[in-house]
């Protein structure tokens, strides 16, 4: 569905973001973009929207190059920003003036994701809360059926139950021929709900691995005390939350956060498992 | 599926776009209603019309020149300017119609209603407060012509009658221009978009005027003109200035295209 080749980017040409980034996305999964803050995760989302546009090299976003923004490949975009504008109107006035637009628009899906969401109709869209704007563009979003979803900071001003909601939303929208591509910083929003993690650092991609790969190479325990097969660890209450191989072919659960953190530190150590 | 250009996706885009664009349109046209409502009440009070002569409707030319450029250039200044903010910016990048839709959506608002709607909204103005003043006055006056024929001259004309309007006809480009400029304005800055722009026009006309005067001048300085008469008469250095004025309009709107097509997020 997505294919970088060799992207370099920057805001300025002395300050590069990418530089020769290449990596394929296909559709079917929920991809998790992780990144230190100016990483550049959701600049890696605006070039896929072709917000902005790549200072050298090609990206093909379901055969079209995003930074022509052809109506026929907008239509198949989702792009939910962590920072939004809506016009002052009610929802049916938004939803009559934007939906025709994409014609897969599911209307009688996005009332029930309204209702689901809890939002208040009634109101003018300018007047809700963050967070209710919020779900309604995730709504409107995911009524578009478009074939990639792409929200950067999706969850950041949900309350607490609508986290859940978001999850279980997200979860049911999957299909085989849609890829989501969430970036975020509240690892523990998205646990379960990422298939693939896709982790942005100096300039490039320090890892992308599916749930499974990552554990399957590597497991994450509780240590009393450290040892050399650690790759890395963090001290807790009960001692350690460590990484490391996973010789054994143990079952142990994903902890995002841990990983985002060995995986700053202990770059080079894990390069040659995830090669 | 067109990318280029579909008709019912600019129709539904015409129609999305006045929910964004249309309360700016609105106020603006109801501010102009006002300004021009409050001219015409203050120069046509009964006291003025006790003492009416010719230059009582003067007023008009001046009126309709200044709020003309004030309504042009700001309608055409705000069409884009929602680019300059990132959160609109991106949701407007997104809706999905081609760049070459958006762009004709800009000039359909800012040139194809916003410049018949002025002069409609003048036409009315005037229409109204001169009909109610020619029912109760006349103010003539008369000349005899070369021929010996008595002319009348009626000075309580309504605005488009005059000749004043119809002697300006090598000028009705401008508005044009000044859509061109301010549409250009709106999506090169990214704030302060009408300032900036009225600064640069300022800028860019005195250098350009200074510059001709001091080429010109030393071109022609101490010379005798031995050329045709065609650079002697008033029409040819009119249309040329159209001409340029054209050409200029038809420049920025292109450079306009482009920097929406460039536009980042």
């Amino acid at each position: 569905m997505i294919n970088i080749n060799n992207l370099n980017f920057g805001y300025s040409k002395h300050k590069p973001l990418f530089k020769n980034m290449s990596m394929r996305l296909s559709n079917g999964h929920i991809y998790g973009l992780l990144g230190k803050n100016g990483a550049g995760k959701s600049t890696l989302l605006k070039n896929l929207a072709g917000l902005v546009y790549a200072q050298s090299g090609t990206l093909d976003v379901m055969g079209y190059d995003p930074a022509k923004r052809q109506p026929a490949l907008l239509e198949q975009i989702c792009f939910i920003p962590e920072e939004f504008y809506l016009p002052s109107v009610k929802i049916d006035a938004y939803i009559k003036a934007n939906a025709p637009f994409y014609k897969n628009f599911d209307h009688n899906y996005f009332a029930d994701l309204i209702k689901e969401f809890d939002v208040p109709v009634e109101q003018k869209l300018i007047n809700m809360s963050y967070g209710q704007k919020k779900k309604v563009i995730i709504a409107f979003g995911l009524a578009t059926q478009a074939k990639l979803v792409i929200m950067d900071e999706p969850t950041n001003g949900l309350d607490i139950p609508s986290k859940a909601q978001f999850r279980k939303i997200m979860a049911s929208a999957m299909t085989d021929e849609r890829c989501i591509i969430i970036s975020t910083h509240q690892v523990r929003d998205l646990d379960n709900l990422i298939d693939t993690v896709i982790m942005l650092d100096e300039n490039d991609i320090a890892l992308k691995a599916t749930v499974e790969e990552i554990t399957a190479k590597l497991t994450f325990k509780k240590v009393k005390e450290i040892d050399d097969s650690i790759i890395y660890a963090e001290p807790s209450l009960s001692g350690y939350n460590a990484v490391m191989p996973n010789y054994q072919q143990e079952e142990s659960k994903l902890d995002m956060e841990l990983l985002f953190n060995a995986i700053l530190a202990e770059k080079i150590k894990f390069k040659p498992l995830f090669s | 599926m067109n990318n280029t250009f579909n008709i019912n996706r600019f129709g539904l885009l015409l129609k999305r776009q006045w929910l964004d664009f249309g309360k700016i349109y609105l106020i603006s046209f109801g501010v102009l209603i006002g300004v021009l409502a409050l001219f015409y009440s203050i120069s046509l009070t009964d006291n003025n019309l006790k003492y009416l002569s010719s230059n009582t409707l003067s007023f008009r030319f001046p009126l309709f020149l200044i709020t003309g450029f004030l309504f042009v250039s700001i309608i055409a200044n705000s069409y884009f300017m929602h680019l300059g903010q990132k959160p609109k910016a991106i949701i407007n990048i997104l809706v999905p119609a081609s760049n070459i839709e958006k762009f004709l959506c800009a000039i359909f608002y800012t040139l194809i209603i916003g410049i018949p709607s002025y002069l409609l909204c003048f036409y009315l103005i005037d229409l109204s407060f001169i009909s109610s003043v020619r029912a109760t006055h006349t103010l003539t006056g008369s000349y005899t012509d070369y021929q010996g024929k008595k002319v009348v001259i009626d000075y309580l004309t309504y605005f488009f009658s005059t000749g004043t309007v119809k002697n300006f006809s090598q000028f009705y480009y401008v508005p044009l221009l000044i859509n061109s400029v301010f549409l250009l304005g709106s999506i090169f800055f990214q704030n302060f978009h009408y300032i900036k722009t009225a600064i640069s026009i300022m800028v860019f006309g005195v250098l350009w005027v200074t510059s001709t005067i001091f080429v010109l001048q030393k071109l022609t300085n101490n010379t005798v003109w031995v050329g045709n008469h065609y650079w002697q008469d008033e029409g040819n250095i009119f249309f040329i200035m159209s001409l340029i004025g054209i050409l200029l309009t038809l420049a920025f709107w292109f450079i306009s295209f482009i920097r929406l097509k460039e536009k980042e997020a």
